[in-house]
């Protein structure tokens, strides 16, 4: 027999395998025990970020960063290069992927470097860009839909979480009366950028046949809207604090931004009532025929859909009716401010105008999750 | 996975920084087959190969988060800890060849191929696992990392704690050694 038999054959016991059923039930007794022995510790980024860096680097590298020469070239390098950990390689990945979670720590990172309050707002609304090109992308991948949905969901999360820190370093840069001016440059392009941002995903919105993707871009809408209405807001306040100048031509734009402003919220309560309509057919409808509805608990997600709590029928038909009508005033609730805040608005209050407005979105907001809860119950209960 | 690629690394990281248990079970499910089937070869028995594998897992994940040492290599950790236990397994159970019968090995035959092929496949690799078994462990050794993991030297030399050179010249007498097991059939 040749060695290159002898070696050929050889190759052949990689044939060899473990059984597939005790390879994964394995891994579960494995998974299971391991936690049960230690509870993960979940650490700040930072923290996470300089231990990530130890391992990646070889030991020698790490000897010289310990004397001052090595400190000082590394802050430089870190400062001003985007290659290190794998950023660039994790550039394009998408929720779910193996480095999006470096991805996203290294925006975080991004945002840590950054010392100034009306920057840190910008930035957070070009990762919601981000965000919405991963929609995007993900909207037309060609995944499983549970998982795209689950994807797309962890991007409109991201996204809003994006918009919230927003609105939250706008406010921080409010606080700060010296820097009104750059304060308002930054508000304005926050809140140009959060509305291009709310249009964008609007219509992706309209040419997405999938329901549930629906629903993901709508919250996502939203929370562009309330960026954008925040950003307003810190406008209007610094001016009429008279803590920076608006030109005329600013103020007029601002005024017509807010009348807009009234007008898209005004839209999606009027579809939101729609919505409401045709709900409430549908409990009228399920209340006069023999259909069992799921409990009433099955709203509120603390019971199993589909468990007998019991009670009659038409108890439970009574009380999603209760529910339903006390979500039915609340379209005409939400328009009432949107009244008030145009009354405000041709008076020249344009900061409480833009408050009625907020509140306004609110109570919207609270009648289609509300719709959305109880269209989830009589679907379930299909 | 490219062995010791960033991916991995990251992963021992989670493990280690996070105590992360799906990233070690991500971990698992790269590394399983081939640790099995390095005790398997020692053993000789898929029963207990699989004891000895959960083993090991489970024994590396306890080192990883004990020691305050860089973990290097995890590829090479998981080898000496393998190899480990083999021989914990022996000193503990003293040392019993067991013969795999046709059956078992049949089983681990993960590739679906017509019967007649099978049989000859099985043939051949009863043979060549006979040929192995009569060799020294440690020649058994690097030519399984060698042939059937593909390991390069330099990671053999790292899993077996020897130098590049000492690695080769133990290759170069185990296949010489086979060979004469090989012709003498």
């Amino acid at each position: 027999m040749t060695m290159n038999n002898i070696i050929e054959q050889l190759k052949e016991l990689k044939n060899i395998k473990p059984r597939r059923d005790w390879v994964e039930s394995q891994r579960e007794v494995l998974l299971s025990q391991i936690t049960k022995q230690n509870v993960a510790k979940p650490q700040s980024f930072l923290v996470n970020s300089w231990f990530l860096t130890k391992s990646l680097l070889p030991g020698g590298f790490m000897r010289f960063v310990a004397r001052p020469v090595g400190v000082l070239t590394m802050v430089i390098l870190f400062v001003f290069s985007s290659g290190l950990l794998g950023v660039n390689a994790s550039r394009k990945s998408l929720p779910g992927d193996f480095l999006y979670s470096v991805k996203r720590s290294s925006e975080k990172m991004q945002v840590s470097l950054t010392m100034k309050q009306e920057k840190k707002a910008i930035l957070h609304v070009q990762f919601a860009e981000e965000r919405v090109k991963e929609i995007e992308t993900l909207a037309h991948g060609q995944n499983q839909p549970e998982k795209k949905q689950a994807k797309i969901d962890m991007a409109v999360n991201g996204l809003k979480e994006e918009m919230g820190e927003a609105q939250k370093t706008l406010d921080k840069a409010k606080e700060e009366p010296k820097k009104a001016q750059k304060t308002i440059e930054a508000a304005k392009k926050v809140d140009n950028m959060a509305a291009a941002l709310s249009e964008k995903i609007a219509q992706k919105k309209t040419e997405t046949t999938d329901k549930e993707i629906a629903k993901s871009l709508e919250t996502a809408v939203q929370a562009a809207d309330a960026a954008s209405v925040k950003a307003m807001s810190v406008i209007v306040e610094k001016h009429e604090a008279g803590e920076a100048e608006l030109s005329k031509e600013e103020i007029k734009q601002t005024i017509d931004k807010i009348d807009n402003k009234i007008n898209k919220v005004q839209q999606q309560v009027n579809a939101s009532a729609e919505e409401m309509k045709e709900v409430s057919k549908t409990v009228e409808n399920i209340a006069g025929g023999e259909t069992k509805l799921p409990p009433p608990n099955a709203l509120l997600g603390k019971e199993g859909i589909g468990t007998d709590t019991g009670g009659s029928s038409a108890e439970k038909n009574q009380d999603l009716s209760d529910k339903l009508q006390k979500l039915k005033t609340k379209p005409g609730a939400a328009g009432q401010k949107l009244s008030e805040a145009k009354i405000l608005l041709n008076n020249g209050d344009l900061s409480s105008a833009i408050e009625m407005i907020k509140q306004g979105a609110e109570i919207n907001e609270e009648v289609r999750q509300g719709v959305e809860t109880i269209n989830k119950v009589l679907e379930n209960k299909k | 996975m490219k062995r010791a690629s960033l991916k991995e690394k990251f992963l021992i990281f989670k493990v280690k920084q996070n105590k992360d248990a799906e990233a070690y079970g991500m971990l698992y499910d790269y590394y399983v087959e081939r640790i099995f089937r390095f005790i398997f070869f020692k053993v000789s028995s898929s029963e207990i190969a699989e004891d000895l594998t959960s083993e090991v897992f489970l024994k590396t994940w306890e080192y990883i988060n004990r020691t305050t040492e860089k973990i290097g290599n995890f590829n090479a950790l998981l080898y000496r800890v393998a190899r480990n236990a083999v021989i914990d397994h022996y000193r503990s159970k003293g040392r019993t060849i067991v013969n795999i019968t046709d059956e078992e090995l049949f089983e681990q035959i993960a590739d679906k191929r017509d019967l007649e092929k099978e049989a000859d496949t099985q043939l051949e690799i009863e043979n060549v696992r006979n040929h192995l078994k009569k060799l020294k462990d440690i020649y058994q050794e690097v030519i399984t990392l060698k042939y059937i993991e593909e390991f390069s030297i330099a990671e053999i030399a790292e899993i077996m704690e020897k130098k590049k050179g000492a690695v080769r010249v133990l290759l170069h007498r185990a296949l010489k050694a086979l060979k004469e097991i090989a012709g003498e059939e």
